[in-house]
């Protein structure tokens, strides 16, 4: 099985790594440099890469491992609730949901805020998540489902129909 | 809804196995449907959220991704976005440094030489033949 290919997982991950590192650091310039470094190391590792048809997993990981290296030596602490309002573009309605989003996603802990973009941005599975944040695949579906519940709250008029929420 | 029914339906929106007697429960609690809806649409705003890299991010030409034969890739950035002014710094650094260990005198001039010439390797005489060219 042919490995993967640098362009291609650029093409199709560099997107979701972004957003990953963006909600993680909440810092458009952070998360750009921990993209491009992220990248770095996965051209100088894919010669030693056995595709195992879980590029994903092997990339979001070493975004992972590049956010925690870069946290450790610069023992930044994350701002996930800063917002780049320049980066907040479009209607006033979307943009609003947008700060909304950040917010919540904000209010969450750090790792039930990593375990949940792991899921909805990476599209990792349980079992993924659970081996790169050394936990069981049960605690990562009982984050999962607490971090929705808060969000649900938090984004309430955005995601809840009132009518749906009391039949 | 019940804990244990809302876990389980988070399970399954992801996909998950879900033991079947709990998801009938789930599922047969009322405010399921609101659950998974709700739920849903979290993920369809996070999905949306278009925060992207900046274009300068993504190489023009994608071959600068590939490592080249014998080359190491750390040395072939994705992005090279150095302002002109630090390169024009870095530039007066190099040269007052090579000036200075490299031999190009850089600077004043060195002050009087107290030590003496150094020692000739060659001595070269020219002498005068006076009778044949008729002296001076």
């Amino acid at each position: 099985m042919p490995g993967p290919d640098a362009h291609a997982l650029f093409a199709e991950l560099s997107g979701p790594v972004f957003r990953y590192l963006l909600r993680m650091t909440g810092a458009p310039a952070r998360a750009e440099e921990l993209t491009q470094d992220t990248f770095v190391r996965i051209v100088r590792a894919l010669p030693d890469y056995e595709a195992r048809g879980r590029d994903r997993a092997w990339v979001f990981g070493i975004a992972r491992n590049v956010l925690l290296n870069e946290r450790r030596r610069g023992a930044r602490k994350p701002a996930p609730a800063e917002i780049d309002d320049a980066r907040i573009e479009g209607t006033r309605a979307d943009a609003s949901e947008r700060v909304a989003l950040i917010q919540a996603l904000a209010s969450l802990t750090e790792a039930d805020r990593d375990v949940f973009l792991l899921r909805e941005l990476g599209g990792l599975d349980y079992a993924e998540i659970a081996s790169l944040a050394a936990m069981s695949p049960a605690a990562v579906r009982n984050r999962l489902y607490r971090a929705r519940v808060q969000l649900r709250r938090a984004l309430r008029p955005a995601v809840v129909d009132e009518q749906e929420s009391n039949p | 809804m019940k804990t244990e029914h809302e876990e389980a339906l988070s399970a399954l929106l992801d996909g998950e196995s879900v033991e079947p007697p709990v998801l009938a429960a789930a599922l047969a609690d009322p405010g399921a449907a609101a659950t998974l809806l709700a739920f849903a649409r979290v993920r369809a705003m996070i999905t949306a959220d278009d925060g992207h890299p900046d274009p300068v991010l993504r190489p023009r030409d994608v071959s600068a991704l590939d490592p080249a034969p014998g080359r190491r890739a750390w040395l072939r950035p994705l992005r090279v976005a150095v302002p002109a002014a630090l390169v024009g710094a870095a530039a007066v650094a190099v040269v007052v440094f090579v000036g200075q260990h490299g031999g190009v005198p850089v600077g004043p001039p060195p002050g009087p030489d107290t030590a003496g010439p150094p020692a000739p390797d060659v001595v070269v005489r020219f002498m005068l033949d006076r009778e044949t060219r008729g002296g001076l």
